[in-house]
């Protein structure tokens, strides 16, 4: 059993690609510590810098109301809810100026499919936000942007193209969920097809923008489909190059409609691991201290992640399902030089900007 | 396996182990030097497995025992990660060899006043990587200790779960028969429901069996 696991983790480390069936293989019968060893030396070939970087960033939740209603998510109010918020122009400023006061270089702006918010109030939005302040931009899921193209009715191509004219410097991979419409369609039935959720990346690469690219995993999916996800990100890539980085999450299923056991530590560090050995043209994995805490997000440095993330100095998704992680930037930064690996900020594109010694 | 472990280290190490050969003081301060988690825990598992085979232990709280009563079996340990306490561990090691009168050791210290550390690294706590260390050397060095017992409370549900591929073969404390409040949410509770301590035994492969 497990010499069909060390002969797919060579055939990676020997520098072939992984197909379809050695993944799922992987999945199937690997051990954690063999998929670990497996990923971390991937890792050191891909990363031999001996670096672990991080973004000093804030997510900005400017609204809560949603049309989509994932049965996975915590989060959003139905429109016309009294709990439902839109935040004003003054608040999203007051947060703004809090991020870069503490030398955040990077917004991440997301909310629900508003039923009232157009192109127009987004580009606006944007505008005002380069108006005034010198940060990059990485926001709105392409669920959002496909909401924006329906209220517009405009292609998806132009609708980008306008919101990085007014602003957007680069999108975030969230809304991808498992990249399979089975799966879709019993989690999040109103939401976009895999394939929309692709084309969203893929036409903002063509316009010089990078994108990110997530997976939660742990719910109805199966291991094929795991698999499925990790190979259709893997060749949009091949066309494009677009993709900076990789965030597998596990789904958390306090106070959702999905409800569930939710998944455990080790499925997180095997599909990290997976991840990894999997994707052999994404540069950069992220371990995520939101979803599993920072005592598993440094663990996970030795199972394929070279990334921490960001500080985010304000999370609202995740908390509002139960899981509650408050990590500074010191005890990023400990986690990180306590692995072995220098401490470092970067910017959005993995430029590096800042190096933290061992005494913080 | 092993070939992957090639490049490691305490690649040397890996053989001792595999033979059932003892591991000295000078192999216990490079193991406490090396960031090599994973040799560490590939090692602590061929000692686990020698003594428990597949199963992992766990005790569910009872009323009439009082959680700082200590069964006289198990020893604790305050560790952190220095010379000296790999020189405590190999006189633990020492007294157990005449003795024979432990059956558990418990690497990380605990008091009743303990809430969930996951997620909240301030000072004074250890890190995810630290606690691993701490479980792997133990597991290694103390060849003739039965069990290496965690408090799940300490490392959070998920990292606990991990720990199981790092030496560690038994839980017990804040693990009650069925949830009395109706709090939800098992990762932010005090308690952990003894259906879902079995649950995260057996999706880390493991047998799960109660004991008293």
């Amino acid at each position: 059993m497990q010499t069909e696991t060390m002969r797919v983790i060579e055939k990676r480390l020997a520098g072939e690609r992984l197909s379809i069936e050695d993944g799922v293989k992987l999945f199937q019968d690997a051990n954690l510590l063999t998929l670990g060893q497996g990923a971390d030396l991937v890792r050191e070939q891909m990363h031999p810098e001996k670096v672990v970087t991080f973004v000093i960033d804030r997510n900005i939740n400017y609204t809560n109301i949603c049309s989509c209603q994932c049965k996975f998510c915590a989060f959003y109010c139905k429109p016309g809810d009294s709990n439902g918020y839109i935040l004003s122009q003054d608040e999203l400023r007051a947060k703004i100026k809090e991020t870069i006061h503490v030398g955040g270089t990077q917004l991440l702006i997301q909310g629900g499919l508003h039923p009232d918010l157009d192109l127009e109030y987004f580009g606006n939005l944007l505008r005002d936000i380069k108006a005034h302040y010198s940060i990059h931009i990485h926001s709105f899921s392409p669920p959002e942007i496909w909401d924006l193209a329906n209220k517009s009715k405009l292609p998806i191509e132009d609708v980008i193209f306008r919101l990085k004219n007014a602003g957007l410097d680069s999108i975030p991979g969230g809304g991808a969920e498992i990249l399979v419409d089975r799966v879709r369609h019993l989690i999040s039935p109103n939401k976009i097809s895999w394939q929309q959720w692709m084309d969203v990346m893929t036409a903002a690469h063509k316009l010089g923008m990078k994108t990110t690219a997530t997976m939660m995993f742990g719910h109805v999916e199966t291991f094929e489909e795991r698999i499925l996800h990790l190979v259709r990100v893997r060749d949009a890539q091949d066309q494009t190059g677009g993709f900076t980085a990789f965030i597998p999450w596990s789904f958390a299923p306090t106070n959702t409609l999905l409800g569930g056991e939710g998944s455990t530590g080790v499925e997180y560090l095997r599909t990290l691991s997976i991840a990894r050995l999997m994707l052999d043209n994404v540069p950069n994995i992220q371990a995520s201290w939101v979803t599993q805490g920072a005592k598993m997000a440094q663990v996970a440095l030795r199972f394929g992640a070279n990334d921490f993330g960001s500080t985010m100095l304000e999370e609202n998704v995740v908390r509002a399902a139960g899981v509650q992680t408050r990590v500074p930037l010191q005890e990023i930064i400990r986690c990180i030089t306590d692995a072995g690996y220098q401490a470092v900020q970067r910017n959005t594109h993995y430029e590096l900007l800042k190096v933290y010694g061992k005494e913080v | 396996m092993p070939s992957l472990f090639a490049t490691s280290e305490l690649f040397d190490l890996i053989e001792k182990v595999e033979k059932g050969e003892r591991l000295d003081r000078d192999a216990g301060v490079r193991m406490l030097n090396s960031q090599d988690i994973l040799v560490l825990g590939y090692m602590a598992n061929i000692v686990r497995e020698r003594k428990n085979g597949n199963q992992t232990y766990f005790i569910v709280d009872r009323h009439f025992k009082d959680a700082n009563v200590d069964d006289a079996t198990t020893l604790y340990g305050n560790m952190k990660l220095t010379e000296e306490q790999i020189d405590y561990l190999l006189q633990l090691r020492a007294l157990q060899d005449q003795t024979g009168e432990f059956l558990s050791f418990v690497p990380l210290s605990y008091s009743p006043k303990d809430t969930l550390l996951e997620g909240t690294m301030g000072d004074g706590t250890t890190t995810g990587i630290e606690d691993l260390k701490v479980l792997a050397i133990s597991r290694i060095l103390l060849d003739n200790f039965k069990h290496i017992k965690v408090f799940w409370l300490k490392l959070g549900l998920k990292l606990t779960q991990v720990s199981l591929a790092f030496g560690v073969d038994d839980f017990e404390r804040n693990i009650v028969e069925e949830r009395i409040s109706h709090a939800e949410g098992a990762e932010t509770s005090q308690v952990v429901t003894k259906r879902a301590i079995i649950h995260m035994i057996q999706k880390a492969g493991r047998d799960a069996v109660e004991r008293d």
